[in-house]
């Protein structure tokens, strides 16, 4: 479960002429089992949002929870409940899957002998065996981003976080990684899946919110949504409010 | 904190550190195959030098009447003996002259550097002097002198000096025999056996010819190196690589909080760069005496007491602790590899310079270096590789450092935890020349801050000359404050079009508030003046500024006053408290921004033996200008301050405040400054009404 109420980030950047709204006064519920789509264009607003349900930035104003734990009050807490995972995480190329995984698991506290459960799971999970023990940066593009998505769930958080997971992927893998965001709504976890692709919210997601110029726009599930603007695609949608806005 | 997530992550730190080839090849493996190549062929080549020394023959001469079995025993450890009066008439007299001039005289450096003259302008390698009635003495089985004139910075000397000290020795060993085998079992005989001949050694160069010539300054300067670039590497790559590779948004978002990925950052940088230094200081050691017993035959030695060794190691820990936190703090800064390294460039640029201090002639580890940081480090090895003791300084220079590296450290968590610098992304969004020119509403922007204050201290370098007469002095006082400290400061504001009443603060301050401000500044002077009297002494010997000083009380009252206690007040404040502190107020806030604008004017009076006092006078000065809202009340801060200075009828007072004096000042600084925030309730924000305003509408 995430819950957003009013959030709004406000930075201070001399070359945008001072302060900066990234995002402001948005409010939106994730529920589980479902995967909730935050479209927008680039700068929308959508990486500041899930930063801020990531903990990494604090907001300006508003509050959000993860699993009802306050993102501000108790970060630790929230980020032991949330698996991250953007197109732009990286993995430690000079360590190998195994060793990544492991690392990430002692980091999130787990037992020892759980962790060593967890980290062949995780192996067997995404086909890695065969590449254990290679070292990342020798692997390929797909297998990186396999052991990307292992590290996101190495402590099986019950809410996901993707930032645009599919930008700069190719589509093989890009498709490894959207089967896996929807096996994680078949497993109950709340999904929130940030994208400027519409087809990506069409395929994927349950609920929707367009966000442009750091404010919600119109948001709910998919289907009411295009059935209340009488639209018959997303694209459309999007286009027709922006073009308001 | 953790101590399982932080040493979790140090571990890991230090396993990808080690799996990257590069960076382990740079600052680990090539150090270590570079620096023996080296040495061994730089030590080769002096070691053939001085075997070549030890087979030729050296001349010396002898003053006095030197017994026939010392002169054979010259003789046969390859010198030259020449009686001194057979070389030159007369040279014998001169060379006792000046000898006693070394031993008793006032002047003993003046004496040796003759002495020196006197021998290598003869081309001889040292001289043997024995004393009056030395033959005389010996028979009588009284101790006879004997002085060794060697010097150390040339090599045929040293040679020479080992020679002459070998020859005494067998020498006293023949006389011991001859005593031993004519008085068996006589007790007191036995003792005086022990050490017939008193010897003393002469060196005939002065100190500073010395230090110049020896190995020691060079080592420190490399271990400092050696810290710096340990440091680097692991240090650009833990923090900016990750930022580049995406991974440090990963750790962000583990149950770890910023603090400990900082610290175990930093613990994991700290480990490889004190390693790193370790094994090349191992490594440079087992050379030097393998080169030195290969080719010495055990006359060239190259030892450091074990004391010497284990200080020269621990003072690597705090000085690698500080490097790494600077780089940290640094790389954090950028968001790639390689704009890393171009934030590098000034470490490297600050800390080469203080490096090379121990290069310098004469300059050793006192109380006051002892405080400055990497100096510090290099004289204290130094100081150790000479055998000097510096037990009080050395434990001074520890203090000092590891509270550099705590300071530093605090700063790279604090830089860690701002959004702005972890999440700047993309190339451009860094360090930006432009940003230097930036102003907003008016006021100046820190970059614009340190860049003035940095053009003023080049000008004021390059502006600086030698003042021997009174002209020249007033000359030098004017060029520093209107061309160096005015001038950069007007043209930074008009080129900026800075809001100028805003920037200077150039209110009309309130008339409360002078009272306190008058006290404070009498009561800071004495502060200030018992602080370098008792804490901070400056050095003995005449500086450049008292130099200046000196011709300047020469004038007449009026110019004295106008010089000292007008110009330098209105032109140091504008810049300090007025451009300075308004650029770094927006930036650091109020505290941080006294702070540094305080460190800036200790440094602009060039003198590192004043920074201490001009620094907290620099405190008192910027808090009064944030309190009132306005420079008026700094100035005439600074003005009377300067005003006491300048009155020489004050002079015997204030050089030996007595104790009573002093604990009325601090009494009375509190006081005032209680005053001071009394009358005036609250602190202006940098771009609010100043006030002088706010009184006039209430």
């Amino acid at each position: 479960m995430i819950e957003a109420e009013g959030l709004t980030k406000i930075f201070f950047d001399p070359k945008r002429g001072g302060e900066f709204r990234a995002v402001e006064e948005i409010s939106f519920t994730c529920r589980p089992g479902r995967i909730f789509g935050l479209l927008g264009p680039n700068g929308a607003g959508k990486t500041t949002t899930l930063r801020i349900l990531a903990t990494s930035l604090v907001p300006t104003a508003g509050r959000a929870a993860i699993d009802g734990i306050d993102v501000v009050k108790d970060p630790a807490a929230a980020r032991a409940r949330l698996g991250f995972c953007t197109g732009a995480t990286g993995i430690y190329e000079r360590l190998t899957p195994r060793e990544m995984i492991r690392y990430f698991g002692r980091l999130y506290g787990s037992p020892e002998d759980a962790v060593e459960r967890r980290v062949e799971e995780l192996l067997d999970l995404f086909a890695l065996r065969p590449y254990a023990d290679t070292f990342c940066g020798r692997l390929s593009a797909g297998n990186r981003q396999k052991v990307s998505l292992a590290r996101t769930i190495v402590h099986d958080p019950p809410v996901l976080v993707f930032d645009e997971p599919t930008t700069s992927l190719d589509v093989l893998v890009a498709r490894t990684v959207t089967e896996f965001v929807a096996d994680c709504r078949a497993r109950g976890r709340t999904v929130i899946l940030s994208t400027h692709i519409m087809s990506e919210v069409e395929k994927l997601c349950d609920d929707v919110a367009i966000l442009h110029r750091g404010r919600i726009l119109l948001h709910g599930p998919v289907a009411e949504v295009k059935e209340r603007a009488g639209v018959s695609s997303i694209e459309d949608l999007f286009f027709s409010l922006v073009r308001e806005a | 904190m953790r101590r399982s997530a932080l040493r979790l992550i140090a571990t890991k730190e230090i396993l990808d550190t080690l799996r990257d080839r590069r960076t382990l090849f740079v600052s680990l493996i090539l150090p270590l195959l570079l620096y023996p190549a080296l040495l061994l062929g730089l030590t080769q080549i002096i070691g053939t030098t001085q075997r070549n020394l030890l087979l030729e023959h050296q001349r010396v001469i002898l003053v006095g009447e030197a017994p026939e079995a010392v002169v054979n025993h010259l003789r046969a450890e390859k010198l030259d003996p020449v009686p001194a009066d057979t070389e030159e008439k007369g040279l014998s007299a001169r060379l006792l002259d000046e000898l006693a001039e070394v031993e008793e005289g006032e002047a003993p450096e003046g004496g040796r550097a003759r002495l020196r003259d006197l021998l290598t302008g003869r081309k001889l390698a040292g001289a043997l002097v024995f004393r009056e009635g030395f033959a005389g003495l010996l028979r009588q089985d009284k101790r006879a002198k004997a002085v060794l004139l060697h010097d150390p910075t040339d090599d045929a000397s040293k040679a020479a000096r080992g020679k002459m000290a070998e020859a005494l020795r067998k020498f006293e060993v023949l006389c011991r025999d001859d005593l031993l085998r004519r008085f068996p079992g006589d007790e007191e005989r036995l003792r005086f056996a022990e050490a017939p001949v008193a010897r003393a050694e002469v060196e005939v160069a002065s100190s500073s010819q010395k230090g110049a010539h020896s190995f020691a300054p060079l080592l420190g300067m490399l271990i400092v190196i050696m810290a710096l670039t340990g440091a680097f590497y692991p240090a650009v790559d833990l923090a900016a690589g990750e930022k580049e590779r995406g991974t440090l948004e990963t750790l962000l978002v583990a149950p770890v909080t910023r603090t400990e990925i900082v610290l175990g950052k930093f613990a994991a940088v700290w480990v490889i760069a004190v390693v790193t230094a370790l094994l090349n200081l191992v490594v440079m050691g087992l050379t030097f005496s393998k080169v030195a017993g290969m080719i010495g035959g055990g006359k060239i030695a190259f030892s450091l007491s074990f004391g010497a060794a284990a200080t020269v190691c621990a003072i690597l820990v705090p000085t690698a602790a500080l490097f790494s936190a600077v780089a940290l703090a640094l790389s954090s800064f950028a968001t790639s590899y390689k704009e890393g390294q171009h934030y590098m460039s000034p470490l490297f640029l600050v800390a080469t310079p203080l490096a090379m201090v121990g290069l310098l002639p004469n300059v050793e580890i006192g109380y006051t270096l002892a405080v400055v940081p990497v100096a510090n480090v290099v004289l204290l090895v130094k100081s150790m590789l000479l055998g000097s003791d510096a037990a009080g300084p050395a434990l001074v220079a520890f203090g000092a450092m590891a509270l550099y590296a705590a300071l530093s450290l605090g700063f790279a968590v604090a830089v860690f935890r701002r959004e702005a610098v972890l999440f700047r992304t993309g190339a451009g969004r860094g360090f930006d020349p432009a940003s230097l020119r930036a102003a907003r509403e008016g006021l100046p922007r820190a970059g614009p801050g340190f860049l003035l204050y940095f053009a003023s201290i080049a000008v004021m370098f390059f502006l600086s000359s030698r003042v021997e007469t009174t002209g020249q002095a007033i000359w030098a006082l004017l060029k520093a404050q209107l061309l160096a400290v005015l001038l950069p400061t007007a043209v930074f504001a008009l080129h900026l079009r800075l809001d100028l009443r805003a920037t200077f603060a150039l209110f009309r301050p309130r008339w409360a508030a002078i009272p306190p401000v008058v006290v404070g500044a009498v009561a800071a002077l004495l502060l200030v003046l018992a602080f370098q009297t008792y804490v901070v002494p400056a050095p003995r010997e005449v500086t450049e500024f008292e130099q200046l000083m000196k011709k300047i009380f020469e004038l007449p009252r009026w110019q004295l006053y106008l010089l000292l206690a007008v110009l330098p007040p209105v032109c140091e404040e504008l810049l300090c408290r007025g451009f300075l502190l308004s650029s770094f107020r927006a930036r650091f806030g109020d505290g941080l921004a006294i702070l540094f604008s305080a460190l800036l004017f200790g440094g602009l009076h060039l003198d590192v033996h004043r920074v201490p006092a001009t620094t907290l006078a620099g405190l008192a000065l910027g808090y009064i200008r944030l309190r009132t809202g306005s420079i008026v009340p700094a100035i005439l801060f600074h003005m009377i301050y300067n005003g006491i200075i300048a009155t020489p009828e004050l002079h015997p007072f204030l050089d030996r405040p007595p104790p009573s004096a002093i604990a009325a000042a601090a009494v009375a600084l509190l006081g005032s400054a209680v005053w001071l925030r009394l009358v005036e309730r609250r602190v202006a924000p940098p771009d609010a009404e100043p006030a002088a305003e706010r009184v006039d509408n209430p």
